[in-house]
């Protein structure tokens, strides 16, 4: 399904975080969403799940379509949220076990066996590389698990929910070059069957990975999106100056 | 001259607040002393085991003690869901910050009333309007009025120090509102809920003032078998009627022995709460 976002503008009173946002998210297309810290790449994806209008207190404008029909109007939450999934950028995993950690969305939208629920466990904690580390003890709690394990768990739990557009928030920024190369190829396979918007500050993951990058900058004010292009375009030639000089940077 | 000025200062602070804590233990201790001093003594197997007989003389305070559950029982069914309930309302329905502080400063207010009040209230509403006579059913209600309080403001603020991301985190799942207040909220709060509930039943367990002229009688009543004109016996009221008779070196005894009883559960309750007391604090760390 297509995500398609028109004119999308945040703000918190009167002060906007980010304005006149439009892009739109194929079907099987990874898109980058890159640029500087502070600049609203959360923000936006905070909104497209309805967090920021619902969680943060913030005032949402313009229109976002998935599959065609208004995320604001024509969807419940619930459906919503499980069709368009974000992992956030901090990873916040609940008490209990590994394996609860994993499922903690999932039964609430369907029921499983006890063999389902083991087999959903193992497949996602393996998509999400953490299972060759913790399969001795997904019954223990998450909460001793590192920093970069508990940014996988959060990855596996939202895959486990089996979301049409998955929302990236830097999914890799605690994991070291081995781990991170796994969840990239993983995200190719993912691919076949989802969108994915990705944020990240490595920009040799966007080249990686990504089919199209947005760079987003708010040097003048609330956060717009100002380049746009596949990744060749973007990197090799990027018409804005200041998308030169942030990649001349890294 | 002024570094002198601020040591000596210090040392008066530190001296005051030393000796005001020491006069309050002090106080305490000595009066937990004297309890245990004149009624463990009184205190034996018979007397928590039997009834009492010649007007308190003689006996024991079985049925006393039986009262005092029983009430502390009914406080804990009413106030258990009532308390969550106005929790979740202070902590998630009341969206502005004007109308949640109207509402706490309304259960402060509640928390403040005189016992006796509630007392003279559940006298004219239950006793007299719904005709119910004395009844078990009447003290354990007003005794969840006044609780309620407490418990509920100790659960909303174990409600507001779970981390934001938690509740979030199960949002972005799909989670509904419902789906999130019994998989995160209240399982993260469950130790500030116990800990209230433990200290409020405690301090329920010790009330004489509502139960006065609704609930409780001296003698006559055993365990009760419906709600109208269903009167128990309980230790507080126990305690003061013996009291008044202090001229009797007998009844004074036996007073005693159930003042030792009565500390006994309520300490029991409060400690109980120490542990889950301890644990909201290492929650708040997360
Ligand atoms: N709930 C909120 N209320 C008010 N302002 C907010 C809120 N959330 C975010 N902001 C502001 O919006 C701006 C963008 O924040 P955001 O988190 O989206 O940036 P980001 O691009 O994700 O940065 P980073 O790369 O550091 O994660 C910041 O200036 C931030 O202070
Ligand atoms: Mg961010």
């Amino acid at each position: 399904m297509e995500l398609k976002v028109k004119n999308l503008s945040v703000l918190s009173g009167k002060e906007q975080i980010v304005k006149n946002i439009s892009f739109s998210l194929n079907e099987n297309e990874i898109v980058a969403l890159v640029g500087p810290s502070g600049a609203g790449k959360s923000t936006i994806l905070r909104s497209l799940n309805r967090l920021a209008d619902k969680e943060s207190g913030l005032k949402v404008e313009g229109e976002v379509l998935y599959d065609g029909k208004n995320i604001f109007t024509s969807y419940s939450l619930n459906e919503l949220r499980r069709k368009i999934g974000l992992v956030f950028q901090k990873p916040c995993v609940f008490p209990g076990s590994i394996y609860k950690n994993v499922l903690f969305g999932i039964r609430h939208h369907k029921s499983l066996k006890k063999s389902e629920a083991d087999d959903l466990v193992e497949s996602m904690l393996k998509k999400s590389h953490l299972w060759r580390e913790v399969k001795d003890r997904i019954y223990k709690s998450a909460n001793i698990l590192s920093l970069g394990q508990k940014q996988r768990l959060a990855f596996a739990r939202t895959l486990a929910t089996d979301p049409d557009i998955l929302l990236l928030d830097e999914p890799t920024s605690s994991l070291d070059p081995y781990s991170t190369h796994e969840i990239e190829q993983v995200l190719l396979e993912l691919k076949q069957n989802k969108s994915i918007l990705l944020v990240t500050h490595l920009l040799q993951q966007g080249k990686r990975i990504s089919d199209r990058v947005l760079f987003i900058s708010s040097s003048n004010g609330p956060g717009e999106i100002v380049e746009e292009g596949t990744v060749s375009e973007i990197f090799d030639n990027p018409k804005n100056n200041e998308t030169k000089i942030y990649f001349q940077n890294s | 001259m002024r570094y002198y000025f601020r040591i000596s200062k210090d040392i008066c602070f530190k001296s005051f607040s030393l000796i005001s804590a020491l006069l309050t233990f002090g106080i305490l201790a000595l009066g937990l002393w004297l309890i245990v001093l004149k009624g463990f003594s009184a205190v034996s197997f018979d007397f928590i085991s039997s009834s009492m007989s010649q007007g308190g003389l003689s006996g024991g305070i079985l049925y006393q003690i039986i009262g005092t559950f029983i009430l502390i029982f009914t406080v804990l069914l009413i106030v258990s869901p009532l308390s969550v309930g106005i929790a979740l309302l202070r902590s998630f329905y009341l969206k502005n910050d004007k109308s949640r502080k109207i509402f706490t400063t309304f259960l402060y207010v509640i928390n403040g009333i005189p016992s006796i009040i509630f007392g003279i209230f559940g006298f004219f509403l239950f006793v007299k309007f719904f005709g119910w006579g004395k009844s078990w059913l009447t003290g354990g209600i007003l005794l969840s009025m006044m609780i309620l309080p407490t418990v509920s403001l100790s659960l909303s603020e174990g409600i507001s120090r779970i981390p934001k991301d938690y509740i979030e985190s199960a949002k972005s799942l799909g989670l509904s509102s419902s789906a999130v207040i019994f998989s995160v909220v209240l399982p993260q709060s469950f130790s500030s809920f116990i800990s209230g509930l433990l200290l409020g039943l405690a301090r329920a367990a010790g009330e004489t003032a509502p139960l006065l002229f609704t609930a409780t009688i001296f003698s006559g009543a055993d365990i009760p078998g419906g709600i109208k004109e269903s009167p128990i016996l309980s230790l507080p009221y126990h305690i003061f009627t013996l009291a008044q008779e202090s001229y009797q070196p007998q009844a004074l005894e036996n007073a005693w022995g159930s003042v030792f009883v009565l500390i006994l559960i309520v300490v029991f309750f409060s400690a109980l709460a120490l542990p889950f007391r301890l644990k909201s604090h290492e929650e708040a760390n997360v």
